[in-house]
């Protein structure tokens, strides 16, 4: 036999064995070729239930942001505190006036035997009032009437002379030729006085416009601020025989009387007014975070801004302005007036407030109902502007002509966080970094090829024991790549219901929660990157409201029971 | 993670590829060919009409793979190609599959391979007989899955899983065997061969009864993993850890080092056969096949520290640090927890341990056509004894030699795993001898040439005659 047939046969065999084995190869069957897309998990699956949190306090998840205006106090209270920065003063000054002789009548009075008496002289005079003087009661002075008395020759003396003068004239003082003579009810009487000039002066201590006599006359006229007094000297003679020198010719007694009088005070009704650029400005610096999102609503309670005036005018002000909130634009977000209130003379405390209520000792009150609204959105700075300040022209008072009288003011505001019935704080949070995860899954979709046909969502419940005084509304939505928020109409988050609010910390409140996520469409999930929440705390939720609670950083918190997270629909992980 | 850790599958992967390359234990498609050098291999009774020396490492290569689960069933056609992926292939895990878990058995689900490569052979006629001389190495490798955990990976909920056990064995080892058989009277023929066998490496890996109870607030895992390791030089490479939550630390293992690698057991074997002709168309034969046991000097034994995982959410949880039992800090506990569960730490050498060979029973029946005595046809039933891994088959052969030099058969197969078709073909013409077959046909074979049924089989071998 030829053995190359043989051998022939082995090298076919051999070939043929390699070849089968080529041919059987399918290559689809490849490492390279395989998808990679895995179920993970059955349609429906839950975790574990029964997870739960420790009480959380506000404290806990929210931070103040080293605000300037609000703060934490010994009890765990949430205070709104901020002063408004340095004191504003402004001084007021009544001008001293002077009535001014515009004329003065000299009379002269025959002297017989015995008793005689006529008018020796007149005096008319006039002022300028300062515009701020409404009304005159009395004017104070430190001047003198100077009366001359001329005694003729043809009498050695005349035995007794008696000056009267007008009831309205204060004549505390009077000398005749520098010796002091004694005053009673404005008559001054002179005995044996010699033949010659003599000079009196009469010292006037005040003029009391509210005073009539017969002697004269005061008058003042507002509207032209002008004040006058017409004011006669009187005088009654006797004179005895033996004085008498020439009985054939007495002649007679003459005089005049001159004065200026510069008014150094006055009593009256008087209108000065202050003038103030503002009362102020509070600078709210470093917003909380729980107060800087945009469906905030800081209607608070009751809140007080406290004005501390020093008034060193013995007049009660009136005061009025306007309370302007503005952004750091300078935008004006609301304004609040403030109408007319009163502020008494020396240190005074005059609170502004919202609720009506009782002002304790040492404090005045005045309601301003509509104060909430400087906060509702938390503005840069609020300005006490449109100051109206003038002294209450209805009080009769003694003021000081030429003293300056100021008034300083200084404001703060304060109020503990208390929510009126349409506040509300959020505390917003998010979850990150999401996309890294989820853009590897997917629902299953009932048609292959439409994103759209999916079935799946998250399902979280929980008991929510709420102890605050305040409904919690969850809110969620998610963001994709580029940050923007995702439609609910493309990735729903439904929240079943509002949790309820506690009526005090004693009697907690507990909701069972439901929130389910819903991707409309699987590319909405590639396309999810985080998620946004929004804890909204609001004193009503539309039928009842809780007010005046002071919200608490300590004791008021919120417990997470019985958490439970289902998935619904086939999740797919595709890692190819 | 960034530390490489021996978990089981680990472990299990390096097993199974280190050892389901190669080889089978025979051609058993051969059984009844006359020709082939390697029927004593099969049944120590039957000898050789020719003297041969195998070509060292060529004379007798076989390499078998068996399972009733395949690459086929595992990677699937793509339901989403080519309109929702360019991948013509997916893992059956793709939700999109109508039937995941169709190519899964309900019970179990096994994969084996053996591998044989025949180092140095021969035979040759003395005393009276036919004598064999071989130095084999031969590798067994087998997986045993339960269907739960098919299900379990494809449809996890809400629900018990009992996956109860998973097995991986693999045996290695060279067997120096020396083998005769002689004639008793015209009928009966009858042989054996003593083997020693020189023990490489044995591994045995159990984990038993899994379950996962996803129900309810606490979910639990449990699983009593098991290694025993028996190489020479074999040591676990340890690595200690700082618990995350608690005081102290862990040691697990993280690799395997393989220090001066030798003969790790030594071990006796046996084969016994007989052949009986009760005329001269009619054969009836039987075989006892590697009735034996490796004593192992070394038993390195690995096992999870915690039979159990339980995840119960997290209670009483913190929001910030202060509060102290953070959800970080919870979540910490539990990966100490998993870490114990799934690690393997090193519990040392236990001292060695004696495993049995995988015995074999072959029983076949030969009919040659009176009319036409160049065809046979054969019957024979092969048995694998391997405790859990136990298999067995029935084979219906035609074979023929049409030339003195040149025969050949091909056959039908039923076996625990599957029915497929076998051939062969032995060419030896004077001095040489050549032989391939296959007990199954290998179907198709992935693009690495994994056959996608699990059930193939390849023998060759090249010798010389004399």
């Amino acid at each position: 036999m030829n053995i190359r047939i043989p051998f022939l046969c082995s090298a076919l065999i051999l070939m043929l064995s390699s070849g089968m084995l080529q041919s059987c190869k399918d290559n689809d069957f490849s490492f390279d070729n395989i998808d990679a897309t895995i179920g993970l998990g059955s349609d429906e699956l839950a975790l574990p239930g029964g997870n739960s949190t420790k009480e959380i306090a506000l404290d806990d998840v929210v931070s103040l942001n080293n605000s300037n205006f609000i703060y934490i106090d010994d009890n765990g209270d949430y205070q709104i505190k901020v002063d408004g920065g340095s004191q504003e003063t402004s001084t007021v000054s009544i001008a001293p006036f002077t009535f001014k002789t515009s004329s003065s009548i000299s009379s002269t009075i025959p002297m017989i035997q015995g008793t005689f008496q006529g008018k020796l002289a007149a005096l008319n005079m006039s002022s300028t009032t300062p515009s701020e003087v409404e009304d005159l009661s009395s004017v104070a002075c430190d001047q003198n009437i100077n009366v001359t008395i001329k005694v003729p020759n043809t009498v050695r003396c005349v035995d007794e002379l008696t000056l009267s003068l007008p009831s309205f004239l204060l004549i505390d003082h009077a000398t005749n030729d520098g010796a002091n003579l004694s005053i009673s009810n404005n008559t001054i009487t002179l005995n044996n006085t010699v033949a010659g000039s003599h000079t009196m002066v009469l010292h006037v201590k005040s003029i009391d416009f509210k005073t009539s006599s017969n002697l004269g006359s005061t008058s003042f006229d507002k509207n032209n601020h002008r004040a006058s007094l017409t004011a006669d000297i009187y005088l009654k003679g006797r004179l005895s025989k033996n004085n008498i020198i020439n009985m054939g010719s007495l002649s007679s007694i003459s005089g005049n009387a001159t004065a200026d009088l510069t008014i150094t005070a006055a009593t009256g009704r008087f209108h000065p007014v202050f003038t103030y650029d503002n009362f102020g400005s509070v600078q709210l610096n470093n917003i909380p975070d729980f107060l800087s999102d945009k469906s905030v609503n800081m209607n608070l309670y009751d809140p007080h801004i406290h004005l501390n005036f020093n008034n060193s005018l013995p007049i009660a002000a009136k005061v009025s302005g306007r309370l302007i909130a503005r952004d750091a634009q300078e935008h004006t977000i609301s304004s609040v007036d403030i109408s007319t209130f009163t502020v008494p003379t020396g240190n005074s405390v005059i609170v502004l407030h919202k609720q009506s209520e009782a002002a304790p000792q040492g404090q005045t009150y005045v309601t301003v109902p509509g104060l909430g609204n400087l906060l509702k959105t938390i503005p840069d700075h609020i300005d006490f502007v449109d100051i109206k300040a003038e002294a209450d022209n209805t009080q009769t008072t003694e003021v000081k002509l030429g003293h300056d009288y100021a008034m300083t003011e200084q404001y703060s505001f304060s109020t503990p966080l208390q929510l009126d019935a349409d506040a509300a704080i959020a505390y917003t949070d998010s979850i990150d970094d999401l996309n890294k995860t989820v853009k590897k899954l997917s629902f299953k979709e009932n048609t292959v090829g439409d994103p759209t046909s999916i079935n799946g969502s998250l399902k979280l419940e929980a008991d929510i024991t709420n102890r605050m005084p305040a409904y919690l509304t969850l809110t969620a939505w998610g963001t994709n790549l580029q940050g923007d928020s995702i439609p609910q109409s493309q990735l729903s988050v439904v929240v079943d219901k509002t949790v309820e609010a506690a009526s005090d910390t004693q009697t907690p409140a507990t909701t069972h929660l439901t929130v389910t996520v819903k991707p409309q469409s699987n590319n909405v999930l590639h396309s999810l990157e985080g998620l946004q929440f929004r804890f909204r705390a609001a004193a009503s939720n539309g039928n009842n409201a809780i007010v005046g609670k002071t919200i608490n950083a300590k004791k008021q918190t919120i417990t997470v029971k019985n958490i439970k997270l289902t998935k619904t629909g086939k999740l797919i992980g595709n890692f190819n | 993670m960034k530390h490489h850790i021996i978990s089981l599958c680990q472990l299990l992967l390096i097993l199974a590829l280190a050892h389901t390359s190669a080889f089978a234990q025979g051609l058993r498609s051969a059984y009844f060919t006359d020709g082939y050098l390697y029927q004593h291999t099969l049944n120590p009774a039957m000898g050789n009409d020719q003297n041969y020396v195998a070509i060292p490492a060529l004379g007798n290569i076989n390499a078998e793979a068996h399972g009733n689960f395949g690459y086929e069933d595992i990677v699937r056609d793509n339901p989403l190609y080519p309109t929702e992926s360019g991948k013509k292939k997916t893992s059956f895990m793709n939700p999109y599959l109508s039937d995941p878990l169709k190519g899964f058995n309900k019970s179990w689900n096994r994969v084996g391979a053996d591998a044989n490569i025949t180092l140095l052979s021969g035979g040759f006629k003395a005393w009276g007989g036919y004598n064999t001389v071989e130095i084999n190495a031969k590798s067994s490798s087998n997986v045993k899955l339960p269907y739960e955990l098919f299900r379990f990976a494809v449809d996890a909920g809400n629900d018990t899983y009992n996956i109860g056990d998973l097995y991986v064995n693999s045996q290695n080892y060279v067997e120096i065997a020396l083998g005769h058989s002689r004639d008793i009277n015209r009928q009966w023929r009858v042989g054996a061969k003593m083997k020693l066998l020189l023990g490489v490496a044995d591994a045995d890996i159990q984990m038993k009864d899994v379950t996962a109870n996803l129900t309810g607030d606490t979910w639990t895992l449990h699983g009593d993993a098991q290694a025993h390791m028996s190489m020479k030089g074999w040591k676990y490479k340890t690595e200690e850890k700082e618990y995350k939550a608690q005081a102290g630390s862990y040691s697990y293992i993280n690799d395997v080092n393989v220090d001066g690698a030798g003969i790790g057991g030594v071990g006796l074997a046996a084969d016994l056969g007989a052949v009986f002709r009760p005329d001269k168309y009619w054969e009836v034969s039987a075989a006892l096949l590697d009735l034996g046991f490796i004593h192992w000097n070394n038993d390195c034994y690995a096992t999870n520290r915690d039979k159990d995982f339980t995840f119960d959410g997290f209670h009483d949880t913190g929001i910030k640090s202060s509060q102290g039992n953070t959800a970080d800090d919870q979540w910490d506990k539990y990966s100490d927890q998993i870490a114990q569960f799934y690690n393997l730490q090193d519990e040392g050498d236990k001292g060695g341990r004696t495993t049995m060979l995988s015995a074999r029973m072959n029983i076949g029946v030969r009919y040659t056509l009176p009319s036409y005595e160049k065809i046979h046809f054969g019957l024979l039933s092969a048995t694998r004894f391997c405790g859990k891994h136990t298999w067995t088959e029935g084979r219906l052969s035609a074979n023929w030699e049409p030339l003195n030099w040149l025969d050949g058969g091909v056959n039908l197969t039923a076996n625990t795993f599957s029915t497929n078709m076998g051939w062969i073909i032995n060419v030896h013409p004077k001095g040489f001898n050549v032989f391939f077959g296959m007990d199954h046909l290998i179907g198709k074979v992935s693009k690495e040439m994994i056959p996608l049924s699990s059930n193939a089989s390849v023998s060759m071998g090249m010798n010389v005659t004399f």
